[in-house]
């Protein structure tokens, strides 16, 4: 059984998806288990989809894209 | 010549409609992952210019063997570190570690489980409150979790922009990532 201090590591390191699927299926089992550890990775979820959405717009660059080319001697 | 070959040409040979090319292609995200990573507009901007020139300063050396987004985002990196220099980089040791390491029992429990919040309040308060948070990261976490999470890159992309291993990308994650929601946890008790 997998302790909350390892799941929570391997939640936030990523390295979940480096591991095999009984790892995989040891921290599902725990975070069905387990509130504190299921509210972490909810809110791990919440924290990357609002800086997502913080930085969802791709700039409008059309003046600096002129100034670009002219420094590349493009135009 | 198929169409990748003559790409790489056209990048080796500085053919200006390639460079053009990449500059329209690519110039809206460089910018934003700028931006993203902790510089101010104008710095973006000037960072983003000045990864450019590189890039073409470099054309002739390009092999293919990395995507040219890749590139162009390894040479970005440098920039932005070089920009954001008086920021703490970082270290071996991180105080975050520290404080993971207290919320968390010797069986491994928690013992300092994170703060309940309804789900939508929650989602305010990160909303409000992640900008200030992400300011208080150090510059090569920051930009690890901008290319994961704003740009979803693959892992393995991330590790050559960053010339990191894995595991040192999992620790960098591992490290922005609760540092954040401690930031944003503290934020909420203050309110």
């Amino acid at each position: 059984m997998k302790t909350c201090k390892e799941v929570t590591t391997m939640i936030s390191s990523d390295s979940l998806a480096r591991s095999n699927w009984r790892e995989r299926m040891g921290v599902k089992l725990h975070l069905m288990m387990c509130r504190h550890c299921s509210r972490y990775a909810a809110q791990l979820r919440t924290i990357a989809s609002e800086a997502r959405h913080l930085y969802a717009e791709l700039p409008s660059v059309s003046d600096l894209e002129q100034s670009i080319l002219k420094a590349l001697g493009m135009k | 010549m198929d169409s990748d070959a003559a790409f790489l040409d056209g990048i080796r040979s500085r053919d200006p409609a390639t460079l053009e090319a990449i500059v329209r292609d690519y110039l809206p995200q460089v910018v934003r992952a700028a931006r993203a990573a902790g510089l101010a507009p104008h710095e973006a901007d000037d960072a983003a210019q000045s990864t450019f020139i590189t890039f073409l300063e470099k054309a002739h050396t390009f092999e293919g063997r990395s995507h040219v987004r890749t590139w162009l985002f390894g040479i970005l990196f440098h920039k932005v570190m070089e920009m954001r220099r008086g920021h703490v980089r970082d270290r071996q040791a991180d105080d975050i570690d520290d404080v993971m390491e207290s919320r968390f029992d010797a069986n491994g429990s928690w013992s300092k489980p994170p703060r309940p919040a309804d789900a939508q309040v929650y989602a305010r308060q990160v909303r409000e409150g992640i900008g200030e948070c992400l300011d208080g990261t150090s510059p090569n976490q920051r930009m690890a979790f901008v290319l994961r999470e704003v740009e979803g890159l693959s892992t393995d992309e991330i590790c050559k922009i960053l010339d990191v291993s894995d595991t040192n990308f999992g620790v960098l994650l591992y490290r922005v990532r609760n540092r954040l929601r401690e930031c944003l946890e503290a934020k909420g008790m203050r309110r």
